[in-house]
Protein backbone atom coordinates (compact mmCIF):
# COMPACT_ATOMS: atom_id res chain seq x y z
CA UNK A 1 0.00 0.00 0.00
CA UNK A 2 3.10 2.67 0.91
CA UNK A 3 4.07 1.90 -2.85
CA UNK A 4 1.39 3.44 -4.00
CA UNK A 5 2.31 7.01 -2.28
CA UNK A 6 6.08 7.41 -4.26
CA UNK A 7 7.10 6.61 -7.59
CA UNK A 8 10.39 5.89 -6.94
CA UNK A 9 10.94 7.77 -3.97
CA UNK A 10 9.51 10.71 -6.22
CA UNK A 11 6.33 12.01 -4.49
CA UNK A 12 3.41 11.93 -6.95
CA UNK A 13 0.94 14.91 -7.24
CA UNK A 14 -2.56 14.20 -5.76
CA UNK A 15 -3.85 13.70 -9.08
CA UNK A 16 -1.64 11.53 -9.73
CA UNK A 17 -1.86 9.30 -6.71
CA UNK A 18 -5.72 9.35 -6.92
CA UNK A 19 -5.09 7.82 -10.45
CA UNK A 20 -3.00 5.57 -9.25
CA UNK A 21 -5.48 4.40 -5.73
CA UNK A 22 -8.42 3.89 -8.98
CA UNK A 23 -6.28 1.70 -10.96
CA UNK A 24 -5.78 -0.17 -8.03
CA UNK A 25 -9.49 -0.23 -7.19
CA UNK A 26 -11.12 -3.49 -6.12
CA UNK A 27 -14.48 -3.91 -4.43
CA UNK A 28 -14.73 -4.22 -0.85
CA UNK A 29 -16.96 -5.79 2.01
CA UNK A 30 -18.43 -3.02 4.27
CA UNK A 31 -19.39 -5.94 6.43
CA UNK A 32 -15.73 -6.99 6.47
CA UNK A 33 -14.93 -6.48 10.39
CA UNK A 34 -17.90 -8.14 11.35
CA UNK A 35 -17.12 -11.27 9.51
CA UNK A 36 -13.51 -11.33 10.34
CA UNK A 37 -14.28 -10.50 13.85
CA UNK A 38 -16.45 -14.17 14.04
CA UNK A 39 -13.69 -16.05 12.45
CA UNK A 40 -11.04 -14.76 14.66
CA UNK A 41 -13.39 -15.51 17.73
CA UNK A 42 -13.73 -18.66 16.22
CA UNK A 43 -10.21 -19.72 16.15
CA UNK A 44 -9.99 -18.03 19.61
CA UNK A 45 -12.32 -20.09 21.13
CA UNK A 46 -10.52 -23.07 19.67
CA UNK A 47 -7.04 -22.36 20.94
CA UNK A 48 -8.87 -21.56 23.97
CA UNK A 49 -10.50 -24.74 24.70
CA UNK A 50 -7.07 -26.81 23.39
CA UNK A 51 -4.91 -25.05 26.23
CA UNK A 52 -7.12 -25.55 28.59
CA UNK A 53 -7.76 -29.26 27.80
CA UNK A 54 -4.05 -29.29 27.43
CA UNK A 55 -3.02 -27.49 30.70
CA UNK A 56 -5.61 -27.61 33.38
CA UNK A 57 -8.19 -30.00 32.07
CA UNK A 58 -12.29 -29.76 32.06
CA UNK A 59 -14.34 -30.34 35.51
CA UNK A 60 -15.36 -34.09 35.20
CA UNK A 61 -18.41 -33.40 36.32
CA UNK A 62 -19.44 -31.82 33.08
CA UNK A 63 -22.72 -33.85 31.57
CA UNK A 64 -24.08 -34.18 35.13
CA UNK A 65 -23.52 -30.67 36.44
CA UNK A 66 -24.61 -28.47 33.39
CA UNK A 67 -27.99 -28.17 34.11
CA UNK A 68 -27.38 -26.56 37.49
CA UNK A 69 -28.84 -23.34 37.34
CA UNK A 70 -25.40 -21.23 38.67
CA UNK A 71 -23.55 -23.20 36.26
CA UNK A 72 -26.00 -21.72 33.34
CA UNK A 73 -25.92 -18.33 35.04
CA UNK A 74 -22.36 -18.44 35.15
CA UNK A 75 -22.69 -19.38 31.34
CA UNK A 76 -24.88 -17.03 30.59
CA UNK A 77 -22.55 -13.84 31.94
CA UNK A 78 -19.65 -15.35 29.79
CA UNK A 79 -21.53 -15.70 26.73
CA UNK A 80 -23.18 -12.01 27.35
CA UNK A 81 -19.63 -10.92 28.47
CA UNK A 82 -18.35 -12.13 24.80
CA UNK A 83 -21.01 -10.97 22.96
CA UNK A 84 -21.09 -7.15 24.46
CA UNK A 85 -16.95 -7.61 24.01
CA UNK A 86 -17.37 -8.13 20.78
CA UNK A 87 -19.89 -5.50 19.48
CA UNK A 88 -17.93 -3.06 21.38
CA UNK A 89 -14.61 -4.29 19.77
CA UNK A 90 -16.68 -4.32 15.94
CA UNK A 91 -17.45 -0.53 16.65
CA UNK A 92 -14.01 0.25 17.93
CA UNK A 93 -12.51 -1.11 14.40
CA UNK A 94 -13.77 1.74 12.80
CA UNK A 95 -12.47 5.31 12.33
CA UNK A 96 -14.02 8.15 15.10
CA UNK A 97 -15.27 5.75 17.55
CA UNK A 98 -13.83 6.27 21.18
CA UNK A 99 -14.03 3.52 24.49
CA UNK A 100 -14.99 6.70 26.40
CA UNK A 101 -18.78 6.66 25.13
CA UNK A 102 -18.52 2.59 24.12
CA UNK A 103 -17.64 1.17 27.73
CA UNK A 104 -20.79 1.74 29.20
CA UNK A 105 -22.11 -1.29 27.25
CA UNK A 106 -19.64 -3.59 29.58
CA UNK A 107 -22.18 -2.09 32.45
CA UNK A 108 -24.84 -4.39 31.22
CA UNK A 109 -23.12 -8.19 31.65
CA UNK A 110 -21.83 -6.66 34.84
CA UNK A 111 -24.74 -5.65 36.11
CA UNK A 112 -26.34 -8.44 35.80
CA UNK A 113 -23.40 -10.43 37.10
CA UNK A 114 -23.74 -8.38 40.22
CA UNK A 115 -27.40 -8.32 40.53
CA UNK A 116 -27.22 -12.22 40.22
CA UNK A 117 -24.18 -11.48 43.27
CA UNK A 118 -26.28 -10.11 45.22
CA UNK A 119 -29.42 -12.21 45.03
CA UNK A 120 -26.82 -15.03 46.56
CA UNK A 121 -25.52 -12.75 48.88
CA UNK A 122 -28.93 -11.78 50.52
CA UNK A 123 -29.19 -13.59 54.20
CA UNK A 124 -26.23 -15.44 54.15
CA UNK A 125 -23.45 -14.66 57.06
CA UNK A 126 -20.01 -12.07 55.81
CA UNK A 127 -18.20 -14.77 56.96
CA UNK A 128 -19.92 -17.07 54.75
CA UNK A 129 -19.92 -14.33 51.44
CA UNK A 130 -16.38 -13.77 52.21
CA UNK A 131 -15.38 -17.66 51.86
CA UNK A 132 -17.29 -17.93 48.77
CA UNK A 133 -15.92 -14.89 46.88
CA UNK A 134 -12.11 -16.24 48.41
CA UNK A 135 -12.34 -19.10 46.72
CA UNK A 136 -8.47 -20.46 46.29
CA UNK A 137 -9.49 -20.83 42.51
CA UNK A 138 -9.56 -17.23 42.16
CA UNK A 139 -5.54 -17.26 41.42
CA UNK A 140 -5.90 -19.66 38.94
CA UNK A 141 -8.63 -17.52 37.35
CA UNK A 142 -7.44 -14.61 37.41
CA UNK A 143 -3.92 -15.24 36.22
CA UNK A 144 -4.76 -18.04 33.82
CA UNK A 145 -7.71 -16.54 31.58
CA UNK A 146 -5.10 -13.25 30.69
CA UNK A 147 -2.60 -15.95 29.96
CA UNK A 148 -4.46 -18.39 27.83
CA UNK A 149 -6.05 -15.44 25.74
CA UNK A 150 -2.65 -13.99 24.55
CA UNK A 151 -3.49 -16.35 20.86
CA UNK A 152 -6.47 -15.42 20.99
CA UNK A 153 -5.74 -11.75 21.48
CA UNK A 154 -3.25 -11.80 19.02
CA UNK A 155 -5.95 -12.97 16.48
CA UNK A 156 -7.80 -10.70 17.37
CA UNK A 157 -5.65 -7.67 17.07
CA UNK A 158 -5.07 -8.89 13.81
CA UNK A 159 -7.53 -8.26 12.61
CA UNK A 160 -7.38 -5.13 13.95
CA UNK A 161 -4.60 -4.28 12.40
CA UNK A 162 -6.25 -4.46 8.94
CA UNK A 163 -9.39 -2.57 10.09
CA UNK A 164 -8.87 1.24 11.20
CA UNK A 165 -9.44 2.41 15.02
CA UNK A 166 -8.32 5.38 15.52
CA UNK A 167 -8.47 5.43 19.40
CA UNK A 168 -5.75 2.72 19.48
CA UNK A 169 -5.55 2.35 23.12
CA UNK A 170 -9.12 2.23 23.65
CA UNK A 171 -9.37 -0.64 20.78
CA UNK A 172 -6.63 -2.88 23.01
CA UNK A 173 -8.65 -2.51 25.48
CA UNK A 174 -11.84 -3.68 24.06
CA UNK A 175 -9.62 -6.61 22.34
CA UNK A 176 -8.22 -7.46 25.50
CA UNK A 177 -11.38 -7.97 26.56
CA UNK A 178 -13.25 -9.38 24.11
CA UNK A 179 -9.94 -11.83 23.82
CA UNK A 180 -10.31 -12.69 27.82
CA UNK A 181 -13.80 -13.20 27.90
CA UNK A 182 -13.88 -15.65 24.77
CA UNK A 183 -11.02 -17.65 26.82
CA UNK A 184 -13.22 -17.46 29.63
CA UNK A 185 -16.04 -19.50 27.11
CA UNK A 186 -13.21 -22.28 27.68
CA UNK A 187 -11.82 -21.59 30.88
CA UNK A 188 -15.43 -21.64 32.64
CA UNK A 189 -15.73 -25.02 31.95
CA UNK A 190 -12.57 -26.22 33.75
CA UNK A 191 -12.97 -24.10 36.81
CA UNK A 192 -15.56 -25.81 39.93
CA UNK A 193 -16.25 -22.29 41.86
CA UNK A 194 -19.60 -21.46 40.25
CA UNK A 195 -21.19 -19.22 43.16
CA UNK A 196 -22.53 -15.73 41.26
CA UNK A 197 -20.39 -14.51 44.13
CA UNK A 198 -17.05 -15.83 42.91
CA UNK A 199 -17.58 -15.26 39.45
CA UNK A 200 -18.58 -11.01 39.91
CA UNK A 201 -15.71 -10.45 41.09
CA UNK A 202 -12.74 -12.39 39.50
CA UNK A 203 -14.24 -12.63 36.29
CA UNK A 204 -14.60 -8.95 35.71
CA UNK A 205 -11.26 -8.59 37.24
CA UNK A 206 -9.37 -11.35 34.68
CA UNK A 207 -11.32 -9.25 31.64
CA UNK A 208 -10.05 -5.88 33.03
CA UNK A 209 -6.22 -7.41 33.49
CA UNK A 210 -6.74 -8.37 29.32
CA UNK A 211 -8.14 -4.76 28.66
CA UNK A 212 -5.21 -2.64 30.72
CA UNK A 213 -2.89 -4.84 29.13
CA UNK A 214 -4.58 -4.79 25.29
CA UNK A 215 -4.58 -0.87 25.72
CA UNK A 216 -0.90 -0.88 26.49
CA UNK A 217 0.12 -3.04 23.80
CA UNK A 218 -2.32 -1.99 21.23
CA UNK A 219 -0.65 1.70 20.68
CA UNK A 220 2.56 -0.07 19.21
CA UNK A 221 0.71 -3.17 17.93
CA UNK A 222 -1.94 -1.94 15.79
CA UNK A 223 -0.88 1.48 14.15
CA UNK A 224 -1.87 1.94 10.11
CA UNK B 1 -28.40 14.87 5.67
CA UNK B 2 -27.00 17.38 2.99
CA UNK B 3 -26.37 17.23 -1.06
CA UNK B 4 -22.91 16.53 -0.22
CA UNK B 5 -23.51 13.74 2.20
CA UNK B 6 -25.86 12.22 -0.14
CA UNK B 7 -23.89 12.15 -3.30
CA UNK B 8 -20.86 10.76 -1.20
CA UNK B 9 -22.56 8.25 0.53
CA UNK B 10 -24.20 7.17 -3.07
CA UNK B 11 -20.89 7.18 -4.57
CA UNK B 12 -19.47 5.48 -1.40
CA UNK B 13 -21.80 2.54 -1.86
CA UNK B 14 -21.12 2.40 -5.36
CA UNK B 15 -17.72 1.93 -4.85
CA UNK B 16 -17.67 -0.40 -2.13
CA UNK B 17 -19.48 -2.19 -4.72
CA UNK B 18 -16.37 -1.92 -7.01
CA UNK B 19 -17.54 1.17 -9.32
CA UNK B 20 -14.22 2.63 -9.85
CA UNK B 21 -15.88 5.80 -11.69
CA UNK B 22 -17.94 6.12 -8.96
CA UNK B 23 -14.38 5.47 -7.08
CA UNK B 24 -13.52 8.44 -8.71
CA UNK B 25 -15.50 10.98 -8.25
CA UNK B 26 -15.24 10.13 -4.19
CA UNK B 27 -11.96 10.55 -4.30
CA UNK B 28 -11.79 13.89 -5.89
CA UNK B 29 -14.67 15.30 -3.94
CA UNK B 30 -12.89 14.36 -0.87
CA UNK B 31 -9.91 15.26 -1.54
CA UNK B 32 -11.20 18.97 -2.19
CA UNK B 33 -13.18 18.38 1.42
CA UNK B 34 -9.97 17.01 2.81
CA UNK B 35 -7.40 19.68 1.42
CA UNK B 36 -9.34 22.25 3.30
CA UNK B 37 -10.19 20.23 6.54
CA UNK B 38 -6.82 19.42 7.09
CA UNK B 39 -5.68 23.29 6.03
CA UNK B 40 -8.10 24.38 9.36
CA UNK B 41 -6.54 21.27 11.02
CA UNK B 42 -3.28 22.84 10.51
CA UNK B 43 -3.90 26.59 11.36
CA UNK B 44 -5.10 25.78 13.90
CA UNK B 45 -2.22 24.24 15.55
CA UNK B 46 -0.23 27.13 14.05
CA UNK B 47 1.15 25.45 11.07
CA UNK B 48 0.68 27.00 7.50
CA UNK B 49 3.31 24.48 5.71
CA UNK B 50 1.29 23.65 2.37
CA UNK B 51 3.94 20.34 1.93
CA UNK B 52 2.46 19.06 5.23
CA UNK B 53 -0.56 19.28 4.31
CA UNK B 54 -0.28 17.50 0.97
CA UNK B 55 1.63 14.96 2.90
CA UNK B 56 -1.35 14.19 5.39
CA UNK B 57 -3.82 14.90 2.18
CA UNK B 58 -2.12 12.09 0.70
CA UNK B 59 -1.35 9.72 3.28
CA UNK B 60 -5.06 10.12 4.46
CA UNK B 61 -6.34 9.40 0.54
CA UNK B 62 -3.96 6.22 0.91
CA UNK B 63 -5.98 5.19 4.17
CA UNK B 64 -8.83 5.67 2.59
CA UNK B 65 -8.22 3.40 0.01
CA UNK B 66 -6.27 1.01 1.87
CA UNK B 67 -9.30 0.93 4.36
CA UNK B 68 -12.55 1.55 2.31
CA UNK B 69 -14.20 -1.63 4.11
CA UNK B 70 -14.40 -0.24 7.39
CA UNK B 71 -16.54 2.75 6.03
CA UNK B 72 -19.97 1.56 7.83
CA UNK B 73 -22.81 3.41 5.26
CA UNK B 74 -25.10 3.71 8.86
CA UNK B 75 -22.68 6.77 8.89
CA UNK B 76 -21.56 9.77 7.32
CA UNK B 77 -19.05 9.72 5.30
CA UNK B 78 -17.71 12.97 6.14
CA UNK B 79 -17.59 11.96 9.92
CA UNK B 80 -15.24 8.86 8.51
CA UNK B 81 -13.33 10.68 6.73
CA UNK B 82 -12.53 13.46 9.01
CA UNK B 83 -11.57 10.66 11.93
CA UNK B 84 -9.25 9.02 9.23
CA UNK B 85 -7.93 12.72 8.30
CA UNK B 86 -7.19 13.15 12.02
CA UNK B 87 -5.41 10.00 12.56
CA UNK B 88 -3.14 10.68 10.29
CA UNK B 89 -2.57 13.96 11.29
CA UNK B 90 -1.64 12.82 14.78
CA UNK B 91 0.34 10.22 13.04
CA UNK B 92 2.13 11.98 10.99
CA UNK B 93 3.58 14.21 13.55
CA UNK B 94 4.59 10.78 15.43
CA UNK B 95 6.19 9.80 12.49
CA UNK B 96 8.43 13.23 12.22
CA UNK B 97 8.86 12.63 15.87
CA UNK B 98 7.39 16.34 16.57
CA UNK B 99 6.56 16.09 20.48
CA UNK B 100 6.98 19.57 20.91
CA UNK B 101 4.00 20.68 18.81
CA UNK B 102 0.73 20.51 21.35
CA UNK B 103 -2.32 18.84 19.38
CA UNK B 104 -5.15 19.87 20.61
CA UNK B 105 -7.53 17.73 18.68
CA UNK B 106 -9.73 16.96 20.96
CA UNK B 107 -10.44 21.14 20.66
CA UNK B 108 -9.83 21.28 17.10
CA UNK B 109 -12.72 19.13 16.37
CA UNK B 110 -15.52 20.70 18.75
CA UNK B 111 -14.27 24.58 17.44
CA UNK B 112 -14.23 23.34 13.81
CA UNK B 113 -17.43 21.16 14.03
CA UNK B 114 -19.37 24.63 13.96
CA UNK B 115 -17.84 26.99 11.34
CA UNK B 116 -17.63 23.42 8.88
CA UNK B 117 -21.73 22.82 9.29
CA UNK B 118 -22.03 26.47 8.50
CA UNK B 119 -19.89 25.88 5.24
CA UNK B 120 -21.72 23.21 3.98
CA UNK B 121 -24.96 25.34 4.99
CA UNK B 122 -23.54 28.01 2.49
CA UNK B 123 -22.78 26.03 -0.27
CA UNK B 124 -26.05 24.33 -0.17
CA UNK B 125 -27.51 27.12 -0.48
CA UNK B 126 -25.41 28.88 -3.28
CA UNK B 127 -26.06 25.25 -4.74
CA UNK B 128 -29.63 26.31 -4.69
CA UNK B 129 -29.47 29.97 -5.69
CA UNK B 130 -27.97 28.86 -8.74
CA UNK B 131 -29.96 25.79 -9.46
CA UNK B 132 -32.53 28.27 -9.95
CA UNK B 133 -30.84 29.96 -12.88
CA UNK B 134 -31.06 28.40 -16.70
CA UNK B 135 -27.79 26.51 -17.64
CA UNK B 136 -26.50 29.15 -19.79
CA UNK B 137 -26.51 32.05 -17.09
CA UNK B 138 -25.56 29.06 -14.44
CA UNK B 139 -22.13 27.92 -16.02
CA UNK B 140 -20.51 31.08 -16.20
CA UNK B 141 -21.19 31.73 -12.98
CA UNK B 142 -20.21 28.55 -11.51
CA UNK B 143 -16.90 28.10 -13.45
CA UNK B 144 -15.55 31.49 -12.78
CA UNK B 145 -17.00 32.80 -9.07
CA UNK B 146 -16.61 29.54 -8.03
CA UNK B 147 -14.50 27.73 -9.57
CA UNK B 148 -12.11 30.34 -9.96
CA UNK B 149 -11.56 29.58 -14.16
CA UNK B 150 -10.67 33.14 -15.72
CA UNK B 151 -13.06 34.69 -18.30
CA UNK B 152 -11.25 32.80 -21.17
CA UNK B 153 -10.74 29.20 -19.84
CA UNK B 154 -14.63 29.68 -19.15
CA UNK B 155 -15.52 30.42 -22.62
CA UNK B 156 -13.56 28.25 -24.22
CA UNK B 157 -14.41 25.50 -21.59
CA UNK B 158 -18.22 26.48 -22.44
CA UNK B 159 -17.46 26.93 -25.95
CA UNK B 160 -18.75 30.52 -25.66
CA UNK B 161 -16.89 33.67 -26.87
CA UNK B 162 -15.40 35.48 -23.79
CA UNK B 163 -18.07 38.30 -24.03
CA UNK B 164 -20.94 35.59 -23.98
CA UNK B 165 -19.34 34.71 -20.59
CA UNK B 166 -19.04 38.15 -18.97
CA UNK B 167 -22.67 39.11 -19.99
CA UNK B 168 -23.57 35.80 -18.68
CA UNK B 169 -22.36 36.40 -15.51
CA UNK B 170 -23.35 39.99 -15.28
CA UNK B 171 -27.16 39.31 -16.60
CA UNK B 172 -26.90 35.87 -14.10
CA UNK B 173 -26.06 38.06 -11.19
CA UNK B 174 -28.54 40.87 -12.08
CA UNK B 175 -31.04 38.09 -11.72
CA UNK B 176 -29.76 36.39 -8.96
CA UNK B 177 -29.92 39.96 -6.71
CA UNK B 178 -33.43 41.12 -8.56
CA UNK B 179 -34.95 37.35 -7.54
CA UNK B 180 -33.03 36.77 -3.66
CA UNK B 181 -32.45 40.76 -2.77
CA UNK B 182 -28.78 39.44 -2.11
CA UNK B 183 -26.32 42.32 -1.26
CA UNK B 184 -25.09 43.38 -4.18
CA UNK B 185 -21.12 44.28 -3.54
CA UNK B 186 -19.91 41.05 -2.27
CA UNK B 187 -21.47 39.35 -4.58
CA UNK B 188 -20.83 41.34 -8.03
CA UNK B 189 -17.37 42.01 -6.46
CA UNK B 190 -13.72 40.65 -7.64
CA UNK B 191 -13.81 41.01 -11.42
Amino acid sequence: MASLGNDGGQLLDTDQLIDRLVADHRRVNPHWIERACLLAAGAALAVAIVLVAAVIGFRDDIPAAVMEGRILAKYGFVVLASLTAGLVYCRMARPGRRLKVLWLAYLIPLGLVIAAAAITAAGRGLGDIGATVADPNWRFCVTLVPAFAVIPFALFAAVLRRAAPTDLAGAGFATGILATAVTALAYAAHCPADSPLFVAVWYPLAFLIGGFAGAVVAPRLMRW
Amino acid sequence: MSTTERELAAFMAAAQAGDGKAYRQLLDRLSVHLKGHIRRMLARMGSNGAAELDDILQETLIAVHGRLHTYDPAYPVIAWVNAIARYKLVDHYRAVGDNRRKIPIDEVETLMSEPEAYQADAARDVERLLSTLPANLRRPIEEVKLRGLSIAEAAGAAGMSQAAVKVGIHRGMKRLIARFGIGAPSMAGNG
